[in-house]
């Protein structure tokens, strides 16, 4: 079952193994990223979370789409961590329809149309149409980096924005 | 002599940094890296990468992080060069505090880089004492 559906560019990190894994009750963190992880990276977060008394797997958003599709967590308290919100809608559009997404870090602040919503919460205009996007269908997106935390309301880009 | 990088969630690594030099000084060649919210994986990296550069791999140099699992040791675990060498190299010690900031200053200048990281490790699982059964155990 997955529990907790959060995009995150830092992926497996303290805010997630500290507090969102002990919110939710997680036995499992699910990485879906399509860019390829730094090797130690990798063996050093399977072996944190061996620590935290978690699994984790590292999967392609292919690869996932599959999983997700054939229910391969059902029986498992899984937190999803997706690091592109590009990716999170290539889920959604594929069949995995979320009711509730979470977005706790998001840095594109390079392409020179990034918007700071929070500190951590930087939406460049393909994130914003996602989010509009994701919102006309339904799913309840909050901008929270932790649960103890308030969320952050999402307001639309202004139109002028984008010439800035 | 071998360097240093404390790298830490927030104001940390400057804070170290200032009570260790009130402490014992001598803390050049100890470049602190604090990371925050707002900075993207590839900015922290940057960063590291820029005091990494300002250090000398050939004497060794010891990254500190805060907290195994945390993006700051994250991000650092990708500068390990695992390069086996006899001599120097990047090395990264998690669960940084003020005694074991101490102890790599004052002996950094006396250990080859490899004694050095095995002591440091020692000596900062050692660091935490529950000082009621320390005195219990033996008055002085």
């Amino acid at each position: 079952m997955i529990i907790l559906t959060r995009v995150d560019d830092r992926l497996v990190h303290g805010q997630l193994l500290g507090a969102w894994v002990p919110y939710v009750g997680a036995e499992m963190i699910l990485v879906v990223s399509d860019k390829g992880s730094d090797k130690n990276f990798s063996s050093c977060v399977n072996s944190v979370c061996a620590e935290y008394g978690i699994r984790v797997a590292l999967r392609s958003v292919a690869e996932a789409i599959e999983e997700l599709k054939a229910d391969a967590y059902k029986d498992v308290k899984t937190i999803l961590v997706i690091r592109e919100l590009s990716d999170a809608m290539k889920l959604f559009d594929a069949g995995f329809k979320f009711e509730k997404l979470n977005i706790g870090n998001i840095h594109h602040k390079h392409n020179g149309d990034g918007r700071e919503l929070t500190r951590s919460v930087i939406l460049n205009t393909e994130d914003d149409e996602i989010v509009e996007h994701l919102s006309d269908e339904g799913v309840e997106v909050e901008i929270r980096d932790l649960p103890s935390r308030e969320p952050t309301p999402y307001y639309k880009r202004e139109r002028s924005d984008s010439n800035e | 002599m071998v360097g240093g990088v404390i790298i830490t969630h927030g104001d940390l690594a400057t804070a170290l940094l200032n009570s260790a030099d009130a402490i014992a000084g001598d803390i050049e060649r100890v470049l602190t890296v604090c990371v925050e919210g707002s900075e993207s994986t590839e900015e922290i990296a940057a960063m590291i990468e820029d005091a990494l550069s300002r250090l000398s791999r050939e004497d060794g140099i010891v990254i500190f992080t805060d907290m195994f699992g945390g993006t700051p040791t994250n991000i650092a675990l990708t500068f390990l060069d695992g390069s086996g060498e006899d001599r120097g190299g990047v090395e990264v010690l998690t669960g940084v505090n003020l005694p074991l900031i101490l102890k790599f200053l004052n002996n950094r200048r006396d250990s080859d880089f490899k004694e050095l990281i095995s002591q440091l490790t020692e000596y900062g699982r050692k660091s935490i004492v529950l000082a009621s059964e320390m005195l219990k155990g033996g008055a002085i």
